[in-house]
């Protein structure tokens, strides 16, 4: 073993070094739960409630609209959108307690 | 008072447009199938421009393609493997053959987000001035949609009348059912709805701003006085928004495209 192996092995050794160093510097910021994050998953989930309600009002009215009766079709319509609405909430809040939905966005 | 000051009011009345002139559709060349006006437009023009950008950088990033890769070629590999884990991550093996779809649909909203936080170049006209297609919620429509179709075309194709059991999740007691069932398809129906909504107010609410603190500048500037000098701090903010755009123009187009990975999960494997 000449001294330029051993030069060769001790660069190797510290690019193993800084690239370690790299990566654990990338992965330490949890993005658990920062202020931005968290406000971003409530107007995620205030869009995806009030498009809820929305869509079953309108479709309660459609539906109503082809019967003859549009009245009846609103207000049967948007308690299920409602409904819809509280189920995609809960959906979407305990999918990311799993670990497989998306996370902080707005 | 003086000259200096006639000449910025002069200025900022000439450019100052309201915050909404940005998202106005610019006949380029008009053009009509019958009574239907499919004339070329500015959104044409930046869905196009968007495009070939997306096809001039992966055609520079494989072009030579190199063991240890080189600037581009490693740019385009992370593009690459950041979807391709995106898709398996959400969708396991199987959802491989939706990659070039997820792909095609993230670089196109992710340029066509980017590219509308290009400057536009100063004295051009109007029709020319930068444009953010995602901005118009047609467009974002338009692409939901397309999602949308292809989760209900796939999964009726794959799984036949047993896709229609995402409308019944299992446990529930069958007196239920006609509560339970008018809820989830409502709850699916909303789904394209809030994907179009969500990436549609961002681009628009962020373009916005921009434009109205932009304003603020002007005025204050123009006023005179020490509220020249305070128009300082909107101008710091205009950068402050600009830099969180390129962070909004990420995160919504990824947030986009890992959302229709878990509704394609639905058509993929319908039976929780």
């Amino acid at each position: 073993m000449s001294d330029e192996d051993n030069d060769r092995r001790s660069d190797l050794d510290k690019l193993g070094e800084r690239i370690a160093k790299a990566r654990g510097e990338e992965t330490r910021p949890e993005p658990g739960l920062s202020p931005g994050a968290s406000a971003g998953d409530g107007l995620r989930v205030a869009v995806e409630f009030v498009v809820s309600v929305l869509v079953g009002t309108g479709l309660g009215y459609a539906i109503g609209s082809f019967f003859g009766a549009p009245v009846i079709g609103l207000i049967v319509g948007m308690p299920f959108g409602f409904a819809a609405g509280l189920r995609t909430v809960y959906r979407g809040l305990t999918a990311g307690e799993k670990g497989n939905g998306p996370d902080g966005d707005d | 008072m003086g000259m200096t000051d006639t000449l910025l009011a002069f200025l900022f009345g000439f450019f100052a447009a309201g915050p909404m002139e940005q998202f106005q559709i610019q006949t380029i060349i008009p053009f009509s199938f019958g009574e239907t006006d499919i004339s070329f437009t500015n959104a044409s023009l930046w869905m196009m421009i968007g495009v070939l950008t997306a096809l001039g950088f992966f055609t520079l990033a494989t072009k030579r393609l190199a063991l240890i890769p080189g600037g581009v070629q490693s740019m385009g590999e992370m593009a690459y493997e950041f979807i391709a884990n995106m898709v398996r991550d959400t969708m396991g093996e199987d959802g491989r053959i939706f990659f070039p779809f997820v792909f095609t649909l993230f670089t196109f909203i992710f340029l066509s987000n980017l590219l509308g936080l290009l400057p536009s170049i100063p004295g051009s006209p109007h029709e020319l001035h930068t444009f953010t297609p995602t901005s118009h919620i047609i467009v974002t429509f338009s692409l939901a949609l397309l999602s949308f179709g292809l989760v209900v075309i796939y999964g009726l194709f794959k799984h036949g009348v047993g896709f229609l059991s995402i409308f019944a999740p299992s446990g529930v007691p069958l007196w239920l059912m006609p509560l339970i069932v008018p809820i989830e398809i409502i709850s699916f129906l909303s789904r394209p709805v809030s994907l179009a909504v969500r990436l549609f107010a961002n681009m628009l609410a962020g373009h916005v701003v921009l434009k109205v603190f932009a304003g603020f500048v002007g005025t204050l500037l123009t006023a005179g006085g020490v509220l020249s000098v305070i128009s300082i701090v909107p101008l710091f903010g205009i950068v402050a928004v600009f830099l969180l755009e390129f962070l909004v123009a990420f995160l919504q187009a990824f947030v986009f495209t890992i959302l229709t990975c878990i509704y394609l999960q639905d058509a993929l494997h319908p039976h929780h």
